[in-house]
C-alpha cells in the first residue's frame, strides 16, 4: 500500500519526512561544526555528548520514519562515541576525520532520500567498517568494560539511575504518518537499565467496531523505566512525534528503585515533551534551537514565504496604481484621500520591508561550510591555514545564499591553492608559517559586501600580463594594477604552472564573475605583493526587488537594472560612427555598440536615430554597450515577476514588473541583449 | 491480508501480517466476525496468531479493539499462539495484557 516514503498514502507524508530531513541536516551540520572546531583535540564531555546526541537523534528519526539504511552508520558511530565517552577507547586525532566521513556518508543517504541523489553504498559500507574496526581494534586494548552491553547502549550521563513514568497520547493520525511506534518504543527501551522497562498500551475509548477507522490511533501508551538518561533525553525519543501536550514525563530522582511498578510517592509536575530541552540551550539535543529560538521561532515552508512576498509585491503595485490615479486629482478637493494614500504608501513600504526581512538568512549558513573545506584542502596541500570569519550574522536573501556558495568556494580554493604559501616559504620570507584566510561579510548601504582575504604572496602582476599576452588578451605594461587584476576574469585564464584537482584549470574566475554578476553582484580585487589578496563581492540585498531605471521606447516601458547602468547621454553626431556596418558611439575614446531596443523588440517609435534619443551606457559581464531609448522616465524599485511563469519567455528580458499604471514592463537582461545584438 | 480464514467463529485464525498496510482488510474481516458473534455470542473466542508473520502498533490496536469489543459483549476473548517475533513485537508495543484479557497494570 505504501512505502516508508509513503508516496501513495492519503496523508502528506512528504511533509512529515521533510521535518525529519531538516532536523537531520541540522544535526549533521551541528556535528560537523563541533568536529571541525576541535582541530585534532579530543572533545570535552559536553562536545562529546553533543556529537553523540546528534548521531542518536539521526538514528532515532531515521528508524521512526522508516529510513532504516540511515541507522546503520549512525548506530556504529554512536557505539564508538559511547565508548569514547566512557573512556573505554582511547581518543586518536584520526577519529575526527572518521566521524566527518561518517557524517558525509549519512549526508549522502539523506540526499538520496530527500533529493533522489545516487547513494554509493560501497562508500557507506567502508565508513561503517572503519568505524567498526576502530571499535573492535581498540576494544582489545582498552580496559575491560565495567558495563554490560545493555548498559553500553544507553547514553549514561554519569548520574544516578532515575525512575521515570511516561504517558504518551499520540495524535490520531500517527499511523497514517507511517510512524513506527515499535522503533520509538525500542529506542526508549534502549535507554532503560536492564530489566526495568515496562510498556502498556491502553485503548482510550471503545468505539463501535464496524464504524471504526482502523488507521486512526486511539491507543495511549504508558511506560515505566529506570534510566541514567536525563528527562530531556527521554523526551528526545519522541521528538518527531509528540507535541508538548502529548507527552508527560514524571521523574523520581530518588535512588534506583528495585521495582519500577511501585507507585510514585509524590508525582513530579508534568514536564514538557519534545521541546523540554529547549529550556537549556546548551544541553545536548538543543542543536538547531539554540539561543532560545524555540520560544520565538517556528519553521515556515519557503513556498509560503515566497507567496507572501509575491502578495506584498502585488499590494505595492496596487498602491502605486492608486497613487498614480490620485496624482491626477485636485489636491484641495481630495485632501483626505491624498493623506490616506500617503499613509497607505508608508504602511505598504513598511510591510514590504518586514516581509522581505523574512527571506533574509544569515551568511553563516555558507561560512559554516568552509572550516572543513579549509582543513581538508590545507592538509592536502601541506599548508597551515587559520580560517577567520566575521560578520557571520550578516543577513541576505535566501535566493542569494544558494547562488553565492559556489563562487565563494572557488575563491577559497584559489586562495588556499595559489594565494597562501607553504610554511617553508612563509618562514623564509619572515612570515608566520600559519597563513590566514579571512571571510567577512557586512552590509554597506543597500548591498552586502563579502571579502575573501588571504595573507599570501599576492597576485603576480608580471606573470598575469605575460599570460594575457600569450592568450591573445589585449594588455599593456602601462595598465594600472586594478586593470591587470581584472585580466584574471578572462575565460580560460590561469597562471597556475600546474593543474591541480583544487584549482588552476583556468575555468574558475570567469565563472565566479559570471555567477556573481548573474545575481546583480560585482567583484573587485585588491592585491599587494607579499601581503596578500582581497577579493570583494558586492551583492544586492534581495533578488525579489530590483533598483531599476524605467525608460520609454515607443509606447512601451522597460526597466534597466540600475547596477548595470554607467551613465546616460544624448550623443552628438560626431560621436556616432559605423564600424563593420554596426552603429557605435564613441565615449572617451572607447567605441560602444548601440543597442536599439525598438529594433530588438520590433517596436514602432518615432525615435530611430541615436542623436534624437538617449543612450544609456551599460556594462554587464565585462561587456559595455549603449542602449538607445526614447526617454528616461524614473528611477524606481520594482517587484520582479517571472514572465515565464505568467506568460512565456521573452528573449532579452530577465523578468517583468507591473508599473503603477498597471502596465507590464520588461526588465532588460543586458548580457542576452548584447548577444542578440551581435546576431542582428 | 493476503488471505484470511477462520476455523469457526470461536477460533479465528488470522493469516497474513497485521500491519498498517493491511489494516483495512483486517478490519473488514474482523467486523464481519464481530457482527456474527454479536448475534449468537459464545462464551469465549480465541484469535489464533500462529500464521501472522508480522504485527505493528496499528495491527495490535485493531486486534485489541476487536477483543475488547467481544469482551463488551460478555465474550471471553484472547489472542495467542504467535511466533517468537510477533510475540516480541506485541510485548514491546505493550499489548500483551490487552491480548490476554488482563487488566493492564503499568
Amino acid at each position: 500500500m505504501t512505502t516508508a516514503g509513503g508516496e501513495q498514502s492519503g496523508v502528506d507524508l512528504k511533509r512529515f519526512n521533510e521535518v525529519f530531513f531538516e532536523e537531520c541536516a541540522e544535526n549533521l551540520a551541528q556535528m560537523e561544526q563541533i568536529l571541525i572546531s576541535l582541530g585534532d583535540r579530543e572533545p570535552d564531555q559536553e562536545q562529546m555528548n553533543a556529537i553523540f546526541r546528534a548521531a542518536h537523534s539521526i538514528k532515532g528519526g531515521a528508524g521512526i520514519f522508516g529510513f532504516d539504511d540511515m541507522t546503520v552508520v549512525t548506530h556504529v558511530m554512536e557505539s564508538l562515541l559511547d565508548r569514547l565517552r566512557n573512556h573505554e577507547i582511547v581518543f586518536a586525532p584520526g577519529m575526527i576525520d572518521l566521524f566527518l566521513e561518517a557524517g558525509d556518508a549519512i549526508a549522502m543517504q539523506l540526499a538520496g532520500h530527500r533529493d533522489g541523489k545516487p547513494v554509493h553504498q560501497e562508500a557507506i559500507d567502508q565508513v561503517r567498517a572503519r568505524l567498526q574496526q576502530t571499535i573492535d581494534g581498540d576494544t582489545t586494548q582498552a580496559p575491560a568494560s565495567p558495563v554490560s552491553q545493555t548498559q553500553t547502549q544507553a547514553p549514561p550521563e554519569g548520574g544516578l539511575p532515575t525512575s521515570y513514568r511516561l504517558a504518551f497520547t499520540p495524535e490520531p493520525e500517527i499511523f497514517m504518518r507511517r510512524v513506527r511506534m515499535e522503533s520509538i518504543i525500542a529506542e526508549l527501551a534502549d535507554l532503560a537499565e536492564a530489566g526495568t522497562f515496562r510498556c502498556e498500551a491502553r485503548l482510550a475509548e471503545l468505539p463501535d467496531f464496524a464504524g471504526f477507522d482502523p488507521e486512526c490511533c486511539i491507543t495511549r501508551w504508558e511506560f515505566a523505566l529506570v534510566s541514567r538518561a536525563t528527562r530531556d533525553q527521554l523526551a528526545d525519543v519522541f521528538m518527531f512525534v509528540a507535541d508538548e501536550d502529548q507527552l508527560r514525563i514524571e521523574e523520581h530522582p530518588a535512588e534506583r528503585r528495585s521495582q519500577v511498578q511501585d507507585p510514585p510517592s509524590e508525582p513530579a509536575l508534568p514536564v514538557e515533551g519534545r521541546r523540554a530541552y529547549d529550556r537549556n540551550e546548551t544541553a545536548p539535543g538543543a542543536f538547531g534551537r539554540r539561543g532560545g529560538e524555540a520560544e520565538s521561532t517556528f519553521r515556515v515552508n519557503v513556498t509560503k514565504v515566497d507567496q507572501l512576498v509575491n502578495q506584498v509585491g502585488e499590494l505595492l503595485i496596487t498602491q502605486a496604481m492608486l497613487s498614480q490615479v490620485a496624482g491626477g486629482l485636485d489636491p484641495i478637493l481630495h485632501q483626505s484621500l491624498q493623506r490616506g494614500l500617503a499613509q497607505l504608501e508608508r504602511n505598504t513600504r513598511d510591510l514590504q520591508a518586514s516581509v522581505m526581512s523574512i527571506r533574509l538568512v544569515p551568511i553563516s549558513i555558507v561560512f559554516n561550510r568552509f572550516p572543513r573545506l579549509v582543513r581538508e584542502i590545507a592538509a592536502k596541500l601541506g599548508k597551515q591555514v587559520e580560517l577567520k570569519t566575521s560578520g557571520d550574522s550578516t543577513e541576505l536573501d535566501r535566493g542569494l545564499i544558494e547562488k553565492i556558495s559556489d563562487p565563494l568556494t572557488h575563491l577559497v580554493r584559489n586562495a588556499l591553492d595559489h594565494g597562501l604559501e607553504s610554511p617553508e616559504k612563509r618562514t623564509a620570507t619572515g612570515k608566520n608559517p600559519v597563513g590566514t584566510l579571512q571571510l567577512s561579510a557586512s552590509q554597506v548601504g543597500g548591498r552586502i559586501v563579502i571579502d575573501v582575504i588571504d595573507d599570501g604572496a599576492g597576485l603576480p602582476r608580471e606573470k598575469i600580463l605575460a599570460k594575457a599576452t600569450e592568450n591573445g588578451i589585449t594588455c599593456s605594461e602601462t595598465m594600472s594594477d586594478e586593470e591587470v587584476w581584472q585580466l584574471i576574469f578572462a575565460p580560460g585564464f590561469s597562471t597556475a604552472s600546474e593543474i591541480t584537482d583544487l584549482s588552476g584549470r583556468g575555468v574558475g574566475m570567469d565563472v565566479v564573475l559570471k555567477n556573481v554578476q548573474a545575481i546583480g553582484g560585482r567583484v573587485q580585487i585588491a592585491s599587494e605583493v607579499g601581503k596578500g589578496v582581497r577579493v570583494t563581492i558586492s551583492l544586492p540585498l534581495t533578488l525579489a526587488i530590483l533598483d531599476g531605471l524605467s525608460v520609454a521606447v515607443g509606447g512601451e516601458k522597460f526597466i534597466v537594472p540600475l547596477n548595470v547602468v554607467i551613465e546616460s547621454l544624448q550623443p552628438k553626431a560626431e560621436q556616432l560612427k559605423t564600424v563593420n556596418g554596426r552603429e557605435v558611439v564613441q565615449v572617451r575614446g572607447e567605441y560602444l555598440p548601440i543597442l536599439k531596443l525598438h529594433s530588438i523588440f520590433n517596436l514602432e517609435t518615432e525615435v530611430t536615430e541615436p542623436c534624437r534619443g538617449i543612450l544609456v551606457l551599460v556594462e554587464a559581464d565585462g561587456e559595455r554597450g549603449a542602449v538607445m531609448v526614447d526617454a528616461l522616465l524614473d528611477e524606481q524599485q520594482v517587484v520582479v515577476k517571472s514572465i515565464e511563469t505568467n506568460y512565456r519567455r521573452v528573449e532579452g528580458s530577465a523578468g517583468a514588473t507591473i508599473l503603477g499604471d498597471g502596465r507590464v514592463a520588461l526588465i532588460l537582461d543586458l548580457p542576452e541583449l548584447f548577444s542578440m545584438h551581435r546576431q542582428l | 491480508m493476503t488471505k484470511k480464514g477462520f476455523v469457526n467463529d470461536v477460533n479465528i485464525t488470522l493469516d497474513g501480517a497485521c500491519t498498517m498496510e493491511r489494516v483495512t482488510d483486517l478490519h473488514a474481516f474482523l467486523a464481519e466476525r464481530c457482527a456474527a458473534l454479536a448475534e449468537t455470542p459464545p462464551s469465549a473466542v480465541r484469535v489464533d496468531l500462529a500464521r501472522v508473520p508480522g504485527i505493528d502498533a496499528c495491527g495490535c490496536q485493531l486486534l485489541a479493539l476487536f477483543l475488547e469489543q467481544l469482551r463488551h459483549l460478555s465474550i471471553g476473548a484472547s489472542a495467542d499462539g504467535a511466533g517468537t517475533e510477533v510475540r516480541e513485537s506485541i510485548e514491546l508495543l505493550g499489548f500483551s495484557s490487552l491480548f490476554a484479557g488482563e487488566h493492564p497494570q503499568p
